[in-house]
């Protein structure tokens, strides 16, 4: 009895580190120790990869995930299919933590050992290379198009990344021409309405300033003031035009952001 | 019944027992010597740092609580602190290991350098908690450049490093400016309060706009009278002009003074992290 229940405290104290190993936080810790104790760097390498898988199970593609992923030297991996996984995984973890450079060079060292024709890597190849090299991931775009014509889609990501709204310089013009034309054109009638009645006020009091024989007041106004609403309008004008610009590609981000989703629904990019 | 029992502290792994009376025998040196077995491995804490492991690290420090001394788990959690800049939870594990931090001189230079340029409030307790006599020189160096920062009129800049006395010339030049002395200036001649605090070309903007202002009052008043709109227009504009540049000379003032200290102590912490700085493990 005595014994049993010596034997009860001692399992109660010991409990903590029987069962905390399940922890990720400490299970992470045991593979660095491990890791740290080990002479071997194949082994270390592999202990490494542990506890980065260990992430990918726990879906975590975090910043401490791509740090170890810096960490290992796939080349010392003894089988090409890990190698070939850690790679996936590691481009994956890379995309999903805007890692361009680690993404795109992960990417090809994959499609190097292991020539990926399948949907999910061109996918992730187009995801990739969309913002590493435009080209490429346009030739991605394609082979996904070739395959099923709803890939079309895609592409909308570079289609957001090149939008510009035309004619800048026109709207900047038009403003200089007749103050407040430019913002009027921009679909801003109100603020081209007050830049329109701003400048002809200033205007105006320099006439009658001028007609005061207050010519100093004239020079002063019209220099200090007039130029600074005028010159304000046309700046206004630009700032007007970069805002609806900007509106634009959020909607047709919102709008690709969607059909991406769409897409990737139907052929979710899964950790190998 | 297997059993797998792993101790972290001086790396022996698994046991494993299969007899009762050895199980028992296990269980009791666990329960009487496990805690005097629980040793911190200072190579691997260096190494979780050095890799910037904080997950780990952190991980690692927490699983020693209650395994080992007190005091050495509060003195890593502050070194932790310090490395992932956390001021005021590294003060408080400070102060639980003082002792301890001080004696590990890289460390307490690491955080005397560091301390330099955070927020003023906890710069102000850990200056004034560090021991006047530590014997360490670099310390007592980093505190004078301190002290030099909170009573520049009382220090002689020679006492430090030449690298930093220029600086320090400027941040006591500065610190004997008076405010109100520059917004005394400034009432008498436009913009020359901020010639005194150092700042030459908005005196020139300052002193050449209210020359345009007062001409055009001068000029309205002139030939429209004092009475007319327009003129009681110009003057508020030149009034309104002029009271602001009185408060925007006493406000510059004590913006420069800011600025020339944060200058200073920036280049000090520079200095000091080049020519003092070591691992913090």
């Amino acid at each position: 009895m005595l014994k049993n229940i010596i034997i009860l405290i001692s399992a109660l104290l010991c409990t903590e580190k029987v069962f905390s190993q399940n922890e990720f936080s400490q299970h992470l810790l045991m593979l660095e120790e491990k890791a740290f104790l080990c002479t071997s760097d194949t082994l270390r390498n592999d202990f490494y990869l542990q506890k980065f898988d260990l992430y990918v199970q726990h879906n975590k593609p975090t910043n401490e995930a791509m740090l170890e992923a810096r960490r290992i030297d796939y080349h010392l991996f003894r089988d090409t299919a890990s190698m070939i996984r850690f790679l996936w995984n590691a481009s994956v973890t890379s995309q999903l933590t805007n890692s361009v450079n680690p993404a795109a060079h992960y990417y090809s060292s994959y499609q190097e050992i292991n020539p990926d024709s399948s949907v999910e890597a061109y996918l992730l190849g187009s995801l990739i290379y969309m913002d590493f090299d435009s080209a490429v991931a346009r030739s991605f775009v394609n082979r996904l198009v070739i395959k099923d014509k709803s890939f079309a889609c895609v592409s909308c990501l570079q289609e957001v990344a090149n939008y510009s709204r035309k004619h800048k310089g026109l709207y900047l013009i038009s403003s200089a021409l007749v103050p407040g034309l430019g913002s009027a054109l921009n679909g801003n009638v109100l603020k081209g309405t007050t830049s329109l009645l701003i400048n002809s006020l200033a205007v105006y009091a320099v006439y009658v300033l001028i007609q005061s024989n207050l010519y100093f007041n004239a020079f002063f106004w019209g220099g200090a003031f007039l130029t600074k609403f005028y010159i304000g309008n046309i700046k206004l004008t630009g700032s007007l035009f970069d805002q609806k610009e900007e509106r634009k590609k959020n909607k047709l981000a919102t709008n690709c952001e969607l059909m991406l989703s769409g897409v990737l629904k139907q052929h979710p990019i899964f950790y190998r | 019944m297997r059993l797998k029992i792993r101790t972290f502290g001086l790396g022996n792994c698994i046991e494993t027992i299969k007899s009762g009376k050895w199980r028992l025998f296990y269980f009791i040196f666990l329960f009487f010597f496990e805690p005097a077995a629980g040793q911190v491995n200072y190579s691997f804490v260096k190494h979780l740092s050095e890799v910037k492991l904080s997950k780990e690290h952190f991980t690692y420090i927490s699983q020693q609580s209650g395994k080992c001394p007190e005091d050495s788990i509060n003195y890593l959690k502050a070194k932790y602190y310090l490395q992932y800049v956390n001021d005021s939870l590294f003060l408080h594990f400070y102060f639980k290991s003082k002792s301890l931090f001080i004696s590990d001189s890289n460390a307490f230079v690491a955080a005397n350098i560091h301390f330099l340029t955070r927020d003023t409030a906890l710069q102000k307790v850990w200056y004034n908690s560090v021991p006047t006599s530590t014997g360490s020189k670099k310390v007592e160096q980093i505190n004078t450049c301190y002290s030099a920062s909170v009573y520049p009129t009382k220090t002689d800049g020679s006492i430090l490093p030449i690298a930093l006395q220029s600086d320090f010339a400027r941040y006591k030049r500065s610190q004997s400016k008076k405010p109100w002395a520059a917004a005394a200036l400034s009432a008498a001649v436009p913009g020359l309060g901020k010639m005194y605090a150092g700042r030459k070309r908005s005196f020139y903007f300052t002193f050449f706009s209210q020359l345009t202002y007062g001409v055009q009052s001068y000029e309205s008043i002139k030939k429209l009278g004092v009475s007319h709109p327009f003129s009681i227009f110009s003057l508020s504009l030149f009034g309104v002009f002029y009271a602001a540049n009185i408060y925007g000379s006493y406000q510059d003032v004590r913006k420069v003074k800011k600025e020339t200290k944060t200058q200073f102590l920036i280049n000090a912490q520079k200095y000091y992290h080049f020519n003092f700085g070591t691992p913090l493990y």
